[in-house]
């Protein structure tokens, strides 16, 4: 078929796309385009009703076009406002709670106790694979909890999220309990004991945080002496847990591990207050070989925040210990580790990136320098992902270097950019650094200057389009009076005018390594093209000049066509 | 195994060589190595409902995605979240509303699910916030209900707008 169109795909695929609609998007918009999507949208089962943002209007459309029993999944959301109570209101008086017999999936966000019972109690709740009620406050469920816990066994619930803080506190978790996925907030090590040991189904746990206390450290010390085998208390039912904010330390996690020899899934995200031994790689290499031998999928993600007075740790220092075949070759494993170029924030990360939806990850810096375990090259990232540039990346394995750094059009303040300066003054792999359109200021241009004054190793330089004018020229003049690497410089459009044109000429009086040099753009005219003409008569390594959209008239084009033709 | 190759054939008749590992990801292909033993690498597999743009693009995903582990089991009850496409994906998925749809379409008889509900959420997003008139200019679709039934469809509308 040639260019299909929306109305020819088969049912099944509009199912697909319905799949990521809401409600009120399928009944109230599809559903009037054509007559083709009224007929799909009138045989729809799968619905999904959320009261998060829907409005009143919308709820009273909707029960009059969707049928009760066509809804597999309802959200109850409430923001702690009168205006979220009179939705739900709304919604208990134009649906009968007993007619919703499919659902599969119940939300409760911030529901208070007595809404969740009521639901609970007049739902169908036989075919509901899910039971989710999160809240960020403590107490809100109060007694529902009891509810909760009774409709998850009499209705054979198998998944439920019950996110509320030290809500644990508060549950006795009943005999013969059929939960197979369970979610938490915080829970103690103690709790998290029990968790394994009354839950006999449970496959997979998530929670925040598993706290550690002194007490619990010593009494674990002396059940292991006491049973004299840890054999025991294995709890061999789990198979994937994921702690999500954890904030122990490396023997907690060992300690935790211990427990679960079953695991083929871990997830750990953890925010660290220390560069400790959580980082290092043949810690976690050994803590999974000896705990967890059926582990096929680990999902790391640690973040640290440096004081700026303290050296950062190389890339390659962290990465190097996953570079083991225990995790390269036996878990196929693949480690990243990158730095913020302006924040001094370190990650460490099993790729593909396991934390995307939190925010605090994301939010610092512009650019990352990405070092990852399985090919060995940095590469130079942009926060929104897309990519600046990456190295290229020489074959030699040990070599592990940026040759390339190319930053344009992006606004940061010359504070931000003086890192990156400091930073080219001790480097000695760049080779290629391009900035352009960056607004490089007279004091950005004079940290740049100082950098390259220093430095050795940069051979094509690009700062283009950066509208400096003569002042940021005399800067950069400077520094390269005494350069003798850089082959290729382009200045084009930076508003450079003749004595910017004549400081250049200085800087290039000596110079016998540039062949390729742009000031097209820029306010030279003849008087300017006198004084380069001058500085390079001797020259004889100049190949291109370009000169394109300056001021320069007739004559000054003479000048250098001349000088430069005996330089082919 | 890795590194050995297939190949496949589109429906114009080009062949394109796969890595076994990459072309397992659609679970069409990997059925018909398994079922008919179709893995001597002389032997062709023949794609008739997919042209050669599509299949180079679809090798092209696959290829990016090769490493990515199953999805987890606990995604599936998570709410659907459309913002989460990768930013590969969405460069990836920058094309023409023709070319897109037959992704969909390859995507389906390929059985690659990944692919599959990558395209899906990209199309819900393009629907998404949208007016019924908004959504038949965006798909170049006709309002091909008669003025009554129109009449009634709006009645639904106009009652709770009283409100």
């Amino acid at each position: 078929m040639s260019n299909p169109t929306l109305l020819d795909l088969p049912l099944e695929l509009f199912h697909g796309i319905f799949e990521h609609l809401d409600t009120e998007t399928i009944a109230i918009s599809v559903r009037c385009v054509c007559k083709k999507l009224f007929n799909i949208a009138n045989n729809y089962d799968k619905f999904k009703l959320s009261l998060a943002r829907i409005y009143g209007s919308d709820l009273v459309s909707i029960s009059r076009i969707v049928e009760p029993v066509n809804f597999v999944s309802l959200a109850i959301y409430v923001y702690s406002d009168y205006h979220q109570y009179g939705k739900i209101n709304l919604f208990l008086s134009l649906f009968k709670l007993n007619s919703f017999t499919q659902l599969r999936s119940l939300y409760f966000y911030s529901t208070s106790g007595d809404t969740v019972e009521l639901f609970l109690q007049q739902v169908p709740l036989g075919n509901l694979g899910l039971l989710s009620i999160i809240n960020t406050r403590d107490g809100i469920l109060g007694r529902a909890i009891k509810q909760t816990l009774q409709s998850v066994v009499q209705f054979n619930i198998p998944k439920l999220q019950i996110y509320e803080p030290k809500c644990l506190e508060r549950i006795n978790w009943p005999a013969q309990c059929p939960l197979e996925y369970l979610m938490l907030a915080d829970c103690s090590f103690s709790q998290y004991r029990s968790v394994l040991s009354e839950l006999s189904n449970l496959r997979m746990l998530i929670v925040d945080n598993i706290k550690m206390t002194d007490k619990d450290l010593k009494t674990q010390e002396e059940f292991s002496i006491s049973q004299n085998a840890a054999k025991t208390q294995d709890c061999q039912h789990l198979t994937s847990l994921s702690i999500v904010k954890f904030d122990g330390t490396m023997e907690d996690i060992e300690l935790i591990l211990s427990l679960t020899p079953s695991l083929t899934r871990l997830r750990l995200i953890s925010c660290r207050k220390k560069f400790d031994s959580t980082f290092d790689g043949s810690t976690w290499e050994r803590t999974i070989g000896s705990k967890l031998p059926l582990l096929k999928n680990f999902e790391l993600f640690l973040s640290h925040e440096f004081w700026r007075d303290v050296k950062f740790p190389l890339l390659c220092e962290i990465i190097a210990p996953f570079q083991s075949t225990f995790w390269l070759n036996q878990k196929h494993c693949n480690f990243s580790a990158d730095y913020d170029l302006w924040n001094p924030i370190i990650r460490l990360y099993t790729t593909p990136i396991c934390a995307t939806n939190d925010q605090h990850y994301y939010s610092s810096g512009y650019f990352k320098c990405v070092l990852s375990s399985k090919e060995s090259r940095y590469s130079i990232t942009q926060n929104q992902g897309c990519s600046v540039h990456f190295s290229d990346y020489s074959k030699t394995a040990l070599v592990q270097t940026i040759t390339t750094l190319s930053i344009k059009e992006i606004k940061v303040g010359s504070n931000e950019m003086k890192h990156l300066y400091s930073a080219l003054e001790k480097n000695t792999t760049i080779e290629d650094l391009a900035l352009r359109d960056i607004k490089l200021d007279n004091n950005g241009l004079k940290s740049l200057a100082h950098a390259l004054s220093v430095n050795k190793t940069i051979i094509k330089l690009n700062i283009s389009s950066n509208r400096f004018g003569d002042d940021g020229m005399k800067h950069l003049a400077e520094a390269l009076h005494n350069n003798t690497t850089m082959t290729m410089l382009n200045i084009s459009y930076n508003n450079v005018g003749d004595d910017g044109a004549r400081d250049l000429a200085n800087a290039l009086y000596n110079n016998k390594t540039l062949t390729n040099l742009n000031l097209s753009g820029n306010d030279i005219t003849n008087i300017g093209v006198e004084h380069l003409f001058v500085a390079l008569q001797d020259n004889s390594t100049l190949k291109v000049l370009e000169l394109g959209s300056c001021k320069t008239g007739h004559k000054g084009a003479m000048h250098l066509a001349c000088l430069l033709r005996t330089n082919q | 195994m890795a590194g050995h190759k297939i190949k496949l054939q589109s429906s114009d008749g080009d062949t394109f060589d796969v890595e076994v590992e990459i072309a397992k990801q659609s679970a069409t292909i990997k059925t018909m190595l398994e079922d008919l033993g179709m893995d001597e690498e002389e032997d062709v597999i023949p794609l008739p409902n997919v042209n050669s743009a599509i299949l180079k693009k679809v090798i092209q995903w696959a290829t990016h995605h090769k490493d990515d582990p199953p999805p987890p089991e606990d995604d599936e009850n998570r709410e659907k979240n459309t913002n989460d496409i990768s930013s590969w994906d969405q460069d990836f998925l920058k094309v023409d509303q023709g070319t897109l749809f037959e992704l969909i379409l390859a995507a389906n008889y390929l059985d690659i699910k990944g692919l599959l509900d990558v395209t899906c959420k990209t199309v819900a997003n393009m629907i998404k916030g949208k007016t019924p008139e908004e959504i038949r200019r965006t798909f170049n679709i006709k309002n091909d209900f008669t003025p009554q039934e129109e009449e009634q469809i709006k009645k639904e509308n106009e009652w709770c707008e009283e409100k």
